[in-house]
């Protein structure tokens, strides 16, 4: 499919044409940035995360919402990621990892740090006790 | 057998070095594939190459055979392994040496696999594969048949003889099912062609490609346009001619279907022991690979209409995180019914299918009705702009599979839970039953788009280490109910998901 797309973009689209839709590439690419960012904003209501005694929630999502469980008893290790933005801003992700596929894992983005190493501590007990 | 020594660090076969050779040489033209056939064209069209007499190529030839022949004796004499009670230790490496240890506990899978110069010279190859990811795979190229049955008993039985009497392990071994040759036959035949045709459509394309300016200094394009023209005189001419493209294509898919399912499956056993499952299959590539019940974690169970009608299933095995390239192997192929159940019982103990099978919501058609809507968009835009709204009439083609997909997708469509397993049915032109152990999910996802949440439906996502598996589109508090219940499940018993 992918390969489908850029074969077809190879073809019919001349060098001397993508000169000159430049313009409207960038305008189209700012329309990009403008919806993402609107859609940001109002998805972030719905990010939400739970920890109960066995398992840890998340539910995120604005037009297709979806809430992940997994069992604390599946981690398979807990990674607590700062970059130079988050750290300015006091912020953390944790990254849940389980031995499935990459999409049963979980990664909360924006937690306050406190609260992030909360979480990882508390769930890196958990998961070592259970072993 | 006499038993071997493995506790000391050894080498593979001699043997080894021919083989390692073969591996290097085959890698080496294969990167350079590309610089290599440009540079044989411009040969065959100049007689030389940035100004070399043919002395020299010879000359370069050899020098690179010969330091491709030192690389794989200074790998071979590098290549170190040796057994401990607990460990299997690898050495190996020529300027940066690496060391591997593996607890025999953590060894997924054992294969022994044998290709074509492996076969000549009478060696095998022993792959030692964890859960972990590609890297921590391990790979003994050369190794005396007996001598790799001798140390893959040693890596399984050591771990198993905790909990079995070592002695009934090894005697204990029945032949549950060969493939015969006919049922290959009728495997092979009953396969979706049109899958073939399209891999031998896209082959032919690349070489297309590749020699496109070499093929046009023989006019190929034009004789050929010259051979449609004089056929397509008439109108019964061209519809007979398109017959004929048509019924050749088909034979030419179905050949190819049946080579490729016989290559493959040559020879197919499933050999049960006590508690492990042995496949042994492959012409070219010879391979043998245990299961372990414990380790599995999806089971699928496929076959389509006339191949039920032959009698034909096909069972694939996943288990956790496998790489793409040997997923295939797990499959087992042209599975009578009652074989296909008998397996599963032996693979997953308590599997019970009799169970009452639930549908999704009529909403499911609805989902199916705006992804045919949008392939037939699909295909109408660009025939549009390149026939004219002359071929309207392909869309009475089309709106029948539209329909039958519709039909069948909902028809096939269902799921049953009990207490240990959740099976799901799905598939269009396939018939595909997914069977997964509740205590091996890794995590569940209640999924629901806005557009649903007005209808009150949603799905659920299951995962285990293998493969995710969807409920689509069922009622949003039966799905409520089935998240809840797994989790439950899952965070209530104590069994281990591998």
């Amino acid at each position: 499919m992918f390969f489908g797309i850029l074969f077809s973009m190879k073809w019919f689209i001349d060098d001397d044409e993508l000169q000159q839709g430049l313009p409207y590439v960038i305008q189209i690419f700012l329309v990009i940035f403008v919806l993402n960012l609107l859609v940001g904003i109002l998805a972030f209501k719905k990010r939400k995360y739970a920890l109960r005694e066995r398992d840890i929630i998340y539910s995120k999502g604005l037009i297709v919402n979806s809430t992940t469980t997994v069992p604390i008893k599946r981690i398979q290790h807990i990674e607590e990621v700062r970059n130079w933005l988050s750290r300015y801003f006091g912020l953390a992700t944790l990254k849940i990892f389980t031995a499935g596929e990459s999409g049963s894992d979980l990664s909360i983005q924006g937690l306050p740090a406190e609260e992030a190493r909360r979480i990882h501590d508390y769930i890196s007990e958990k998961v070592n006790g259970t072993i | 057998m006499e038993p071997f020594d493995f506790t000391h660090p050894q080498r593979q076969s001699t043997k080894g070095i021919l083989v390692i050779f073969g591996f290097n040489l085959y890698k080496f033209l294969k990167r350079f594939f590309v610089l290599l056939l440009a540079f044989g064209l411009s040969l065959s069209k100049k007689n030389s190459f940035f100004n070399l007499s043919q002395a020299h190529i010879i000359v370069i030839t050899i020098v690179i055979l010969l330091i491709i022949l030192a690389v794989a004796v200074l790998m071979y004499l590098n290549f170190k392994y040796y057994v401990t009670k607990d460990d299997f230790h690898l050495s190996r490496g020529i300027i940066n040496k690496e060391k591997t240890v593996i607890p025999k506990s953590k060894i997924q899978n054992v294969y022994i696999k044998q290709n074509l110069l492996q076969q000549i010279i009478n060696v095998v190859s022993v792959n030692i594969e964890t859960a972990g990811d590609d890297k921590s795979e391990i790979e003994i190229s050369a190794l005396d048949k007996n001598i790799a049955l001798e140390l893959k008993k040693q890596l399984f039985v050591k771990r198993l003889s905790e909990t079995e009497d070592e002695a009934v392990m090894t005697h204990d071994k029945k032949i549950f099912f060969k493939a015969s040759p006919i049922r290959l036959l009728l495997e092979g035949l009953s396969q979706n062609h049109f899958k073939s045709f399209l891999i031998i459509m896209s082959f032919f394309f690349g070489l297309y490609y590749e020699f496109k300016e070499y093929l046009e200094d023989f006019n190929i394009q034009e004789r050929i346009e010259g051979t449609v023209q004089l056929e397509s005189d008439s109108i019964l001419n061209f519809v007979i001619a398109n017959l004929i493209v048509i019924f050749l294509v088909v034979i030419i898919s179905s050949l190819f279907s049946v080579v490729k399912t016989f290559i493959v499956n040559f020879d197919l056993e499933v050999i049960e022991h006590q508690k492990r499952i042995e496949i042994n299959k492959g012409l070219i590539n010879k391979v043998s690979l245990s299961l372990t019940p414990s380790r599995i974690q999806n089971l699928v169970v496929k076959t389509n209409r006339l191949k039920r009608y032959l009698g034909l299933y096909t069972v694939s095995v996943k288990q956790a995180m496998v790489s793409a390239k040997q997923r295939k192997s797990f499959v087992i192929v042209a599975l009578a019914k009652y074989q296909v159940s008998e397996l599963i019982h032996k693979l997953v103990e308590n599997y019970n299918s009799t169970l009452r099978k639930y549908k999704p919501e009529w909403y499911y058609n609805r989902i199916s009705a705006i992804e045919m809507f949008i392939m037939i968009l699909v295909f109408n835009i660009p025939a549009y702009f390149v026939f004219g709204s002359e071929k309207w009439w392909i869309n009475c083609v089309l709106f029948p599979i539209a329909v039958g997909y519709i039909y069948l997708s909902y028809k096939k469509a269902y799921y049953q839970i009990d207490d240990d397993f959740v099976t799901v049915g799905s598939g269009v032109i396939d018939t595909t039953t997914t069977i997964l152990e509740i205590h091996k999910i890794q995590s569940v996802e209640f999924k629901q788009s806005i557009f649903q949440k007005r209808r009150k439906i949603a799905s659920v996502i299951i995962s285990t280490a293998s493969k995710d598996t969807k409920i689509p589109y069922i009622n949003e508090s039966k799905a409520f109910s089935i998240y809840n219940f797994l989790l439950y499940r899952v965070e209530t018993q104590n069994k281990n998901w591998m």
